[in-house]
């Protein structure tokens, strides 16, 4: 009823018998943009600095063993157990598994929010923003990103896409409910402007590339 | 439909009075400007950009019809249950019936202006049911039960001791006037919320339209909790936050943060598409679209104001007004404020007689216009609002008959002549050092506040003949 009356004062207003069901797409190019040009080398580095500029932290490591070895440093200097860690239960994270069989990798959400860092894989990690592009999935948990209060995301040179755009191209078509870009950490200028940091999702969001997968 | 909007004086006065209101409102729109700057310069060719979205925003209101049933039929098919709903109450039934169904205590929100244009947290409030807002701001205004004085920063009227003696009031606990300890208990107070809360409610930036999508812009991270959390997600969405695919809101998302808060992206972007999909274990169980006409069709069917459809509600357009700068949100009366609130509150509400006036809240000096990253021609609806509301007789009978007589005086050479020279010798006993102060109404209304400049001896038609022009 109120579905046809809508379509219908739609139609009306827009000078149409009855409600239109086809168009045709509206043609255009995008402005040139600083990241067009930028070759893979050039495209990480804007990655980094975008990702630092945004209270980032970056590290990059040469393959998996260095990666767990950085992800020991992170426990030890956040303080945190691998019990006290949630990851998802993705086959790139596999490594993981090997070296930290304790961490948590189901997806109850009061579990989850108790974890005090979330471990997940970049779906696409865009160079012009500094963003974590993540496709949630039965194995790719939603609360993981943003429950604990530190997020440690790893991705790999296949991953890495200068715009959003180059993302969505590439992810937009895949077979998904929720796809979450996240720029860095959770925060709010509500109080007096004043810039504060960790609101409700994390206050640390932590990134490592790993160059080679093996 | 709230209530009328006559004592706007008395909102301007208040503004006026408010020890901190204009300072603070001075300082975050200062700020909010210069970030917006600096990001569209560092883009670099934002003219294009903005010539891009009022493209892509123009095309969408073409085609409205077509891009909201291609939306609903994908959300349908991804699960999700469309809701329509022609007038407020419409909404606000089929939200109830949701809340209902679920038999729902506690509903926890992020921020929509959609919800508070329907007054969603009063409907729920008389009926028992307790509406959190998550969003810090909107928190914040709640606690104080007041309406967002900015559409982006919502409480910028508040002080942090103010907002510490509210957060006090909440726990019957001491708290920290320093904004990490208030916002750390926000977050405490709040986290408990998200999890026990059987609903979530959030708004909608953009609407995909294919494949249908849900899309919100959020910095705080209430908008992914909202969304995915509560085992019931619903969201409010205008008839008119349509975007035909994933391309277009890639625009659009070079655009909102730029232009809302200065930054490159907002910190989440959540693009949801129904509810959890097959073996996913978090995510809402039950995801809900209620699109909301409320006036929109209206304002479509009316070609001279169809434009204001393009809004993105970034709130750019309030951070360069130098009436908002001065009097802030409160004034407007409703829920939206600064330009796009003077020129969409008559709208609608679809009364010029009780809400036309926030069409004088302008300068007309177009600053609105050049700001918009949609390009609508904001101080023009404003020019044609205020033609409409004086053409229905919504002015006073004073007011017309003092217009007509200027109209008719300077229409005419000579009356206009005669005019000059008696004003001349008619203000000498309100001069004073080279300006006019006090005098009889409507005179005084103006030399009240400031100086009035005196009508000269010389006029420039005498100098003129002279020829000393």
């Amino acid at each position: 009823m109120s579905q046809q009356q809508i379509l219908g004062s739609i139609a009306k207003a827009l000078g149409r018998p009855t409600p239109s069901t086809v168009t045709e797409s509206l043609k255009y190019t995008l402005p040139p943009r600083a990241i067009d040009h930028l070759d893979e080398a050039g495209t990480l580095e804007a990655f980094r600095q975008a990702f630092v500029g945004i209270n980032g932290r970056f590290f990059r490591v040469e393959n998996w063993n260095e990666a767990v070895e950085q992800i020991r440093k992170i426990f030890m200097e956040l303080n945190i157990r691998p019990e006290e860690a949630a990851a998802w239960d993705v086959p790139e994270l596999a490594p993981l598994w090997e070296t930290f069989p304790e961490i948590y990798r189901g997806g109850d959400i009061g579990i989850t929010a108790g974890k005090k860092i979330g471990i997940t894989w970049t779906h696409g990690a865009i160079a012009e923003t500094g963003t974590l592009a993540l496709l949630a999935g039965p194995q790719s948990h939603r609360g993981t990103s943003v429950l604990p209060p530190v997020h440690l995301s790893l991705f790999s040179r296949r991953e890495l896409v200068k715009s959003l755009g180059e993302a969505f191209d590439r992810l937009g078509s895949k077979d998904f409910r929720a796809l979450n870009f996240i720029t860095g950490p959770s925060r709010t200028s509500d109080i007096e402007m004043d810039l504060t940091i960790g609101v409700h999702g994390p206050a640390v969001v932590l990134v490592i590339y790993v160059e080679n997968l093996g | 439909m709230a209530a009328g909007n006559r004592d706007l004086q008395g909102r301007i006065q208040s503004a006026f009075r408010h020890p901190f209101l204009r300072k603070a409102v001075k300082s975050a729109t200062n700020t909010l400007r210069d970030r917006k700057n600096v990001v569209t310069h560092d883009l670099g060719h934002w003219e294009d950009w903005r010539n891009l979205g009022m493209q892509i925003r123009n095309h969408v209101i073409e085609n409205l019809d077509t891009y909201l049933q291609q939306f609903a039929k994908n959300m349908l098919q991804q699960g999700a249950q469309v809701h329509w709903a022609v007038t407020a109450e419409d909404a606000l039934r089929i939200f109830q019936g949701i809340v209902d169904k679920h038999k729902a205590k506690l509903v926890l929100k992020s921020k929509s202006m959609v919800s508070e244009e329907l007054h969603v947290n009063h409907v729920l409030e008389d009926r028992g049911i307790h509406a959190v807002e998550s969003d810090l701001g909107e928190y914040i205004i709640q606690l104080a039960g007041e309406t967002p004085s900015h559409i982006i920063v919502p409480a910028i009227h508040k002080t942090r001791q103010e907002v510490a003696d509210l957060f006090e009031k909440d726990s019957g606990q001491k708290q920290q006037p320093d904004t990490a300890s208030l916002t750390r208990y926000a977050r405490q107070k709040l986290r408990q919320m998200f999890l026990d809360a059987p609903i979530g409610v959030s708004g909608c930036n953009f609407a995909v339209a294919d494949p249908g999508a849900v899309a919100l812009f959020t910095n705080e991270g209430n908008g992914r909790l909202v969304t995915s959390v509560p085992p019931v997600h619903v969201v409010f969405m205008g008839l008119e936050r349509i975007v035909p695919t994933f391309r277009e809101l890639d625009v659009m998302a070079k655009l909102l943060p730029r232009s809302a808060t200065g930054q490159k992206i907002t910190s989440y972007m959540s693009v949801i598409r129904g509810p959890k999909g097959p073996g996913e274990q978090d995510g809402a169980q039950e995801m809900h679209i209620i699109i909301v006409d409320n006036g929109r069709t209206r304002i479509l069917a009316n070609p001279k104001y169809q434009e204001v459809l393009r809004c993105i509600r970034c709130g750019s357009c309030l951070n360069v007004c130098p009436v908002y700068r001065q009097v802030g949100g409160h004034t407007y009366g409703w829920v939206y404020s600064g330009p796009i609130g003077a020129v969409l509150t008559p709208l609608l509400q679809n009364d010029l007689i009780n809400w036309g006036e926030t069409a004088y809240l302008t300068t007309l000096c177009g600053a609105c216009t050049e700001a918009c990253p949609t390009k609508i021609p904001l101080h023009e609806m404003l020019i044609q609002l205020r033609l409409e509301r004086t053409v229905s007789g919504a002015t006073s009978s004073l007011e017309r008959t003092a217009f007509r007589l200027w109209s008719e005086t300077w229409g005419n050479p000579t009356l206009y002549k005669l005019s000059m020279k008696g004003g001349y010798i008619g203000q000498k006993p309100f001069m004073k050092e080279g300006h006019l102060e006090g005098g009889p109404t409507p005179l005084s209304a103006w030399t009240n506040s400031r100086y009035f400049p005196p009508i000269a001896k010389e006029t420039f038609r005498d100098r003129w003949r002279k020829g000393e022009i």
